[in-house]
């Protein structure tokens, strides 16, 4: 039964309709900070709100972990504690970070090692490429192969240009050729040997030699040395 | 932090951090001092492991040092410094995850299955008690959900604060929270009955026990 201010003792805390709403509000997250920490306070102090509460969000279990719910510990031995662990920490940190940048400074004395190491393989490629393109590497300079071959096999040189088809022949066989304009109009009439069409080239002084294949089913291959090609 | 000026802290934290910045570390180092006690507990919040929550605050502030010159100063330190915490926090749970649990962690759930003395009030329990409860309930969570909750319950930081720290919308700490909520409530009332009211008991040798 109520009394005059509406107060039923029999129904339990007067606050209980507040807090359910408080804890509505709570739900939906539109429970301001102020109201979140009334709520709180007062669920520790009242066990009927705290169990209509509980029964039917127990995660209000937790509110004592939160930290408003803090305990206060006495100032003397809190301050020595913290400090002394802010400390602790602030000195490992600093001493991490110190074996950090010692680590980076030790590191980068390898790499002028390896920019110098990666300097002289560029300058030899280079290098070996200048060789080959000048023809100072014997092993690529086709002119030598060729009077070698020639030489050995006793073909002529200075042959005019032959008119298309495979070469047959045997095997080394190469013919050096001299070919300009008139060379080609002449060896229109040799049709002995079916050798591959060399296109005319414009200027003097260029030599086409050709190293034949042994068989039909292998390419004969043709070099074309042009001093004054411009390219 | 000094609660009674917060602007004047603020404004002494902002010169610390410029002055850290620009490589002072001395001015680091006070940082450290003034952040510890609130990074460390919110990290044995979210571990349950005081080591763990050490080892960690460690490699927060070594990151904090390494990525001080990405900071900008238009958000609030303490949303920056609380985003790496959480990160490594959620680093540090799924490591543990993958680990298997030892027979200790396995005898301590067990241990936990009622209390030993009644509580007078149904919120009136031991601190240390609590915490054995939320680790072993908050086992259901994602990382993500623990750490929404860990700032939400714990940290009491409001949804647009956390949505900052972890760089995602509101809508979607508010998510996380809900489904944080709806798991731990379903596993306290089935791993700790008695702490729930209204529920019924798992074991009725404890009702036994009270009468």
């Amino acid at each position: 039964m109520s009394d005059r201010n509406g107060f039923d003792p029999q129904a339990g805390c007067p606050e209980l309709g507040a807090t359910r709403r408080a804890l509505e509000a709570r739900e939906t997250d539109t429970l301001g900070p102020l109201q979140e920490r009334r709520l709180k306070a007062h669920l520790k102090e009242c066990s009927d709100c705290a169990a209509e509460g509980l029964a039917d969000d127990p995660t209000l279990l937790f509110f004592s972990l939160a930290a408003s719910s803090d305990p206060e510990p006495l100032e003397g031995a809190r301050t020595r504690s913290v400090e002394n662990e802010g400390r602790a920490i602030a000195t490992d940190v600093m001493a991490a970070l110190e074996i950090e940048r010692a680590r980076r400074r030790v590191q980068p004395a390898r790499r002028p090692a390896m920019l110098r190491a990666a300097s002289v393989a560029l300058l030899a490629s280079a290098l070996l490429a200048l060789l080959v393109a000048t023809g100072q590497i014997p092993f690529l300079a086709p002119s030598h192969a060729a009077r070698d071959l020639q030489a050995r096999s006793g073909s002529p040189a200075a042959s005019p240009a032959a008119p298309p088809g495979p070469v047959g022949g045997s095997v080394g066989r190469s013919l050096e050729l001299s070919v300009d304009d008139a060379s080609l109009a002449g060896s229109r009439g040799q049709a002995a040997v079916r050798r591959p069409l060399i296109e005319g080239l414009e200027n003097p002084g260029a030599r086409v030699y050709q190293f034949a294949s042994d068989s039909p089913k292998e390419p004969n291959v043709v070099f074309v040395v042009d001093r004054n090609a411009d390219l | 932090m000094d609660a009674q000026n917060p602007d004047d802290a603020r404004r002494h934290e902002r010169l610390l951090v410029v002055r850290a910045q620009g490589g002072d570390a001395d001015a680091f180092s006070e940082l450290i001092l003034k952040r510890t006690p609130g990074v460390l507990a919110f990290l044995r919040r979210m571990l349950g492991d005081a080591e763990d929550a050490r080892d960690v605050a460690q490699l927060t502030f070594v990151r904090v040092w390494e990525n001080l010159h990405r900071y900008d100063s238009a958000w609030a330190f303490s949303t920056w410094l609380f985003r790496i915490a959480g990160n490594l926090a959620i680093d540090a749970l799924r490591s543990r995850r993958t680990r298997s649990r030892t027979e200790a962690e396995n005898f301590r759930l067990l241990q936990g299955g009622g209390a030993k003395t009644q509580p007078e009030g149904p919120l009136d329990l031991e601190r240390q008690e609590v915490r054995r409860i939320f680790d072993a309930c908050a086992l259901v969570l994602s990382e993500k959900q623990r750490l929404v909750f860990v700032l939400r319950e714990f940290e009491e930081k409001e949804s647009r604060e956390i949505a900052e720290i972890l760089d995602c919308r509101e809508s979607t700490v508010r998510n996380h929270l809900f489904q944080a909520r709806r798991l731990l409530r379903a596993e306290i009332t089935r791993l700790y009955p008695e702490f729930v009211p209204g529920t019924r008991r798992a074991h009725p040798e404890t009702e036994d026990r009270k009468s």
